[in-house]
């Protein structure tokens, strides 16, 4: 090692650093290994981020193709012809298209086994959606089907095969309401043939949804679809960019829009009136206010009434109408007949005619009510020719030829429904309104939650049907039509990039191994500058401040930790690799069963490597700080086998030991009585501080034992725990290494709840139901179901569709989807109310005062984790959502279902009663929970999928639900095992170390007891003893600590804890640390020999 | 009359022990004038290394006052302590104390690293080299040098920063008689070239009586030893 050269050399620090880097290199070599582990396991898991955060922007990016901007209107309809004016207008790509939930089925033509998809998104196209693809255009023809890969996979379809395409048929007006037809399927069926089957790149992947999880695809011409929905030339989404602005998009829209495209119309059925109707048969309030605000408009609503009678005399099923000329003059409370119904009543002027006519509740049930009029007028049926010509037309009412034929959504008497005179009178005078009475009291009636007014009047002397649209334009736009576009492709962007943070969640599981690689790192550092104590010390001697020994120190240690971070990130590309192998082999229900695209950014590596760094350097400054508060002399006769003088604080550790125990115990009885909803903080702190109390115990035992000799002979034993307590700090790092190890490990397996249990009760997070079902084509009443099936007792809940809050949607939901539940029946059984006495469905109808919805979050999973928001009715956060009218519509969490785990999991609830405020449109239910006969789940499944094969009915055990969210959870559990499992056997090396370096420390106290006549297997035995009294101690703390974090899980009865098959792990990392602690006793003892004592 | 250099007023030292601290020095008194060569004697443990840390600041007193040119070394703070030990008071310890990574030339040149001055004391440690014999082993590691002649480079070192007082803790501890002797001369030597003002604790009387005068510790109380000066 001498310099090479005779001429004198400039000395300066960094030369004394070169010679240190080259003199040292071997106790650098821990340094460095630590230093590339530590940046390797930073670099790794930041890549796991990267390649998370690539894949799901790459799967956002096809999902969308080229499209820029959308506007889904739902089942609100609008003419296609907007998508080619805005086009012409905008100068840029826009384009109309139809998407309808649908079915796929196809039957194999050799075997007859047919198989069905549910959950399609049927989408008509014209040829310029396949534009947003990077392919070339698809020419689809009449009967021509693309299906993207994995539906085409899913059906075992091929080019040239022909499927079936069941679609749920939007009706212009919601079935739910009263007067809407029920003449036709609400399913159609056709065959296609399949032309194509189209990738991810080919717009296979389409959907505005922002998830991973790939949807079913079936294209077919937007002719075809309008065919089977019967709803020609109309279009529910718009698709636009690029080449254009959001804002000049949207400007556009406005420009070019028409009236006439969200159904309006102007007639003349008479000859004096011009009138203003829609094919959904209800004008929406902003048409209604628009309308009324015209000169001279005059609305009017007609309805059917379910009887009209006088005394004993009645007559079934008859149209009136509210509003109009004929009712001028009338107060709210009179009416005006015809002379037909004043015959068929026996009525005259001043007689007290009963309504009865059914009102629509949010159930979708009807409920009869009645109002009495006093009879003003009875005029001649001609007189109400034109109030006949002026009823809008009614499809399922208007255009049948008998009563007995109507079809419309509210129950009708049969019996009733043949009234000879009634029908006589349809077949005379069809629709003519047996009977007026004033707007205001027939809105009081009939107005509903679709509109308070059929048509809107006009005199045709001073008003145009242009001037009439002219007028509505102007306050009327796209977005009272429910269409607006969303900038959908930065959405997604967002989306994406504020996913489940995997990067992060990979390093908080490799805590573990970060902490042991930085252990092992520290200790060998440590042990390294131990050695180098009297160097430290002869530099303080000679007048070094300890900043500059501690710089130059620090110095060294960059310049090993450099190479080490680079080698590190090197090395973490190989832990990212084997972190993918994990995820899409074991863990593939972390990422949503998709296969990640590796990928990792610069600022990644430098982050690895500068952490890896970073570590390095504050594992050496910890050293050196502990190193540097010995003297110089002391320094310089550096012997550490020896704890270092300090003032006995035993009674202090006493103390906190006890006091971390009572805080332990208390937090555990706080927990054990009023269950908090957030498990985690009375979990860790409660652990954490029994560990403390464990902790701090065995320090206050140490010192007792260490100052307390006994008069009896020494045996093994107490030599063994005499020598455990002489160096005590380092005792104690192998006591709490284990005992903090093998608490997460413990108490985390721990937490993987066993899901069945209690899933028969109405407090889970089943709510105590059998099965969850879920239909792809509205189902318009729950009861259908129990009629289906006997024995079934369903309750429905209705769906606005949105975004996937669940832990199975790895992108950030921003306006998850929205359920409408029977908060009143739910709250009746006490469902999903967890621990709680009060009824927590009650929220739902608070009124909040500011307009805001009240909602509750389906799992305190998706509040806390997906969606990050905080729930309560003061502090809670709120979400805001579009109503049906286009206006924004806060909706506030104001609660959360009481438990981790339910099948609501990713979708906030509201009430039926404001669903159907907001959402109107959005027609019957497609979720339901089912109550069965016990043990008839397996067949009630199969029973319900045939009877309801129409709509698509998927049905599921609520349990296998709750079992599909908790996957996820326990991948996350086993990859935390896995890596903490790595770790603690790191942290088992490092109890190697810790144990060669002692008896390198005390050699000579080992060569003397040889000398004195021990054998060798008692040296071993006694060693042996001391650690594996360390190692015991350390699993017994660690153990009893988990064991009082769980209590207050095990103690709630809906949580089981499976405890028992995760002691393996533990005992593995026991096992391994005896194993290296015992392999370095043999290693260290072989080293040692009698020789040693020569020196002393 | 001229001050002295080094002051030691009712020195106490203890260490904390249970149940009550041990005492090593019990009001310890003594005056060291500049240029004197003054060496202590004494039975192992009985507080000589312990005064002499004291001294060179490596330590600090329970009580009592070391009065150096002037300043009490108990009033500075650690940082000025390290300067005086860099500038004013070199060491040569009982162990050599040599960097093992570092050259002889570059172990001479170390002290100089505190205030970036190694270039003009090359030439010093080269010159301090030549006198103490070692101007050939100059560019050799420590561990290829012999007992003597890393205690001659240990006291180099020391005197590298030309320190005015010069402290040894049995330097010729661990020597053979001949290299004891050489390194005795050597320090008496550099006693008189260069007014250093040397303070020596040591087993060796032989050594001991090559001083200016013989201190003699019993019982943690220094005493002047009469007639060994003969």
């Amino acid at each position: 090692m001498a310099s090479s050269t005779n001429e004198p050399e400039l000395m300066n620090s960094l030369r004394l650093i070169a010679r240190s880097l080259v003199h040292y290199r071997r106790t650098h070599f821990g340094l460095f290994i630590g230093t590339a582990l530590a940046a390797a396991i930073l670099t790794g898991a930041l890549a796991i981020g990267d390649s998370v955060n690539h894949t799901l922007r790459t799967y956002a990016l096809l999902r969308l193709g080229h499209v820029q901007f959308a506007a889904g209107s739902g089942e609100r309809l609008f003419s296609a012809e907007l998508a080619s004016a805005a086009r012409a207008r905008l100068g840029a790509p826009v384009t109309a298209a139809l998407l309808l939930p649908g079915m796929a089925i196809y039957q194999d033509p050799n075997t007859g086994e047919k198989t069905q998809i549910n959950k399609v998104q049927a989408l008509g196209v014209s040829t310029d959606f396949w534009s947003y693809a990077e392919s070339p255009p698809l020419e689809l023809g009449t009967r021509e089907a693309a299906l993207d890969l994995r539906l085409a996979k899913a059906l075992g379809v091929k080019e040239g095969d022909s499927v079936a395409l069941r679609i749920a048929k939007p009706g212009l007006l919601s079935r739910d309401a009263p007067l809407s037809s029920r003449e036709e399927e609400a399913s159609q069926r056709a065959n296609f043939t399949v032309k194509a089957i189209v990738t991810d790149a080919q717009m296979g992947r389409f959907s505005l949804t922002p998830s991973q999880l790939p949807p079913s695809n079936f294209f077919v011409r937007i002719s075809d679809l309008q065919q089977m929905a019967a709803c020609a030339d109309q279009a529910n989404l718009l698709l636009a960019g690029p080449g254009c602005t959001l804002d000049r998009a949207q400007r556009t829209l406005s420009e070019v829009w028409r009236p006439e495209f969200s159904g309006l119309r102007v007639t003349q059925r008479s000859g004096t009136v011009l009138q203003l109707e829609t094919n959904r048969v209800f004008l929406d309030d902003a048409t209604e206010k628009a309308a009324l605000s015209l000169p001279s408009a005059q609305g009017t609503l007609t309805y059917l009434v379910n009887a009209l009678r006088n005394d004993s005399h009645s007559t079934p099923y008859s149209f009136m109408t509210a509003g109009g000329e004929l009712s001028q003059g009338l107060s709210d409370d009179e009416m005006v007949i015809n002379s037909w119904l004043a015959e068929r009543l026996a009525a005259h002027e001043g007689a007290r005619i009963t309504i009865a006519y059914y009102v629509t509740l949010p159930s979708n049930r009807f409920e009869e009510r009645a109002r009495q009029f006093t009879v003003k007028r009875i005029l001649p049926m001609e007189d109400f020719d034109a109030e006949k010509a002026l009823v809008p037309d009614f499809p399922g009412l208007s255009n049948v030829e008998s009563c007995k034929d109507w079809k419309i959504g509210m129950p009708m008497d049969e019996q009733l429904l043949k009234d000879e005179a009634n029908e006589a009178y349809w077949r005379e005078y069809r629709q003519t309104p047996k009977a007026l009475v004033t707007l205001a009291a027939g809105q009081e009636m009939w107005g509903n939650r679709f509109g308070r007014l059929t048509a809107v009047r006009f005199p045709s002397s001073t008003m145009h049907a242009d001037d009439i649209m002219a007028g509505i334009a102007k306050s009327l736009g796209p977005r009272d039509a429910g269409i607006e576009l969303r900038p959908v492709h930065d959405e997604a962007l967002s989306a994406a990039a504020q996913a489940t943070d995997l990067g992060g969640m990979f390093l908080g599981m490799s805590f573990f191994l970060l902490v042991s690689a930085l252990t092992l790192m520290g200790l060998l550092y440590a042990f390294g500058m131990q050695q180098r104590a009297e160097e430290l010390g002869t530099l303080a001697a000679l007048g070094y401040p300890r900043g500059r020994i501690r710089t130059i120190l620090l110095c060294e240690a960059l310049a090993v930790a450099l190479p080490g971070s680079i080698a590190g990130t090197g090395l973490g590309l190989a832990y990212a690799w084997a972190l993918m192998a994990g995820l899409s082999i074991y863990w593939q229900d972390a990422v949503g069963r998709i296969p990640i695209l590796f990928d990792i950014q610069l600022t990644s590596v430098e982050a690895g490597a500068a952490g890896g760094v970073v570590c390095a350097l504050v594992s050496a400054a910890f050293t050196l700080q502990r190193l540097l508060r010995h003297g110089a002399a002391e320094l310089m006769n550096a012997d550490f086998s020896q704890e270092a003088r300090t003032r006995p604080r035993n009674l202090r550790d006493l103390a906190g030991a006890s006091v971390a125990l009572i805080g332990a115990i208390a937090l555990v009885v706080y927990a054990v009585i009023s269950p908090p909803a957030e498990i985690a903080m009375p979990f860790f702190v409660s652990g954490a501080l029994t560990l403390a109390a464990g902790l701090l115990f065995m320090k206050y035992l140490f010192s007792r034992a260490s100052s307390h000799r006994g008069a009896r002979p020494p045996t093994t034993l107490s030599l063994a725990i005499l020598n455990g307590t002489r160096r005590r700090g380092r005792s104690l790092g192998i006591v709490s290494s284990l005992a903090g190890g093998g608490f997460l490990v413990l108490a985390v397996s721990a937490m993987q709840s066993d899901i069945g249990a209690n899933a028969d009760q109405r407090s889970s997070g089943t709510g105590g139901f059998a099965l969850y079902a879920e239909a792809t084509a509205p189902i318009l009443d729950p009861a259908t179901l129990s009629t289906a099936v006997p024995g079934v007792n369903a309750i429905g809940i209705r769906v606005h569709d949105g975004d996937d809050a669940s832990c199975l949607n790895l992108n950030r939901a921003l306006t998850p989807r929205v359920l409408g539940v029977d908060e009143q029946e739910l709250g009746r059984l006490k469902a999903f109310s967890g621990e709680s006495s009060e009824n927590i469905w009650a929220v739902l109808n608070q009124d909040l005062g500011d307009g805001a919805i009240p909602a509750l979050v389906g799992d305190s999973d998706t509040a806390m984790w997906t969606l990050k928001k905080k729930t309560g009715l003061t502090d809670g956060d709120s979400l805001t959502y579009r109503d049906d009218a286009g206006r924004d519509v806060s909706v506030k969490l104001a609660g959360q279902l009481p438990m981790r785990l339910s099948v609501f999991q990713g979708a906030i609830l509201i009430s039926l009663k404001n669903f159907v405020r907001l959402w109107p449109s959005q027609e019957g239910f497609r979720v339901f929970l089912l109550d069965t006969p016990p043990n008839t789940a397996s067949d009630t499944m199969v029973a319900l999928r045939n009877a309801f094969d129409r709509h698509g009915l998927d049905v599921t055990t609520t349990v296998a639900r709750l079992a599909l969210f908790h996957a996820v959870e326990g991948t996350y559990l086993s990859m935390f095992l896995a890596l903490g499992g790595v770790g603690l056997m790191l942290g088992a090396t490092a109890t190697g170390v810790v144990a060669l370096r002692n008896i390198f420390e005390r050699r000579r106290e080992i060569a003397l007891l040889w000398a004195v006549g021990f054998s060798p297997d008692a040296v071993f035995t006694l060693l042996a003893c001391e650690y594996g009294l360390l190692l015991v101690l350390g699993s017994v703390i660690g153990a009893v600590a988990s064991v009082v974090a769980m209590l207050p899980t095990m103690v709630s009865s809906h949580a089981g804890v499976s405890a028992m098959g995760r002691l393996g792990v533990f005992a593995l990392v026991l096992i391994s640390a005896m194993v290296c602690a015992g392999l370095a006793l043999l290693l260290g003892l072989r080293k040692t020999s009698v020789s040693s004592l020569r020196t002393e | 009359m001229a001050e002295p250099l080094l002051s030691l007023r009712d020195i106490v030292k203890e260490y904390p022990e249970s149940p009550r601290p041990l005492r090593v020095l019990t009001r310890v008194n003594l005056e060291v004038m500049p240029g004197e060569s003054l060496a202590i004697v004494g039975p192992s443990g009985c507080g000589k290394s312990t005064l002499l840390n004291l001294i060179g600041t490596l330590d600090r007193p329970t009580s009592g006052a070391i009065i150096f040119k002037g300043r009490d070394l108990g009033a500075i703070s650690e940082n000025e302590c390290a300067r005086i030990r860099n500038t004013e008071i070199g060491f040569v310890f009982q162990m050599h104390h040599l960097l093992p990574q570092c050259s002889v030339l570059e172990n001479a040149l170390v002290p100089t690293l505190v205030n970036s001055n190694s270039g003009q004391s090359v030439e010093r440690a080269q010159k301090l080299l030549e006198r103490a014999g070692l101007s050939d082993r100059a560019h050799q590691l420590p561990g290829r040098l012999s007992g003597g002649e890393r205690q001659r480079a240990a006291v180099v070192r020391a005197l590298i920063n030309q320190p005015s007082l010069l402290l040894a803790d049995e330097p010729t501890g661990s020597l053979n008689q001949d290299g004891a002797e050489q390194l005795a001369r050597l320090l008496l030597d550099l006693n008189r070239e260069e007014a250093l003002t040397l303070v020596v604790v040591t087993h060796s009387m032989a050594i001991a009586q090559m001083m200016d005068r013989v201190l003699e510790f019993r019982d943690g109380v220094l005493n002047e030893r009469t007639g060994t000066h003969e």
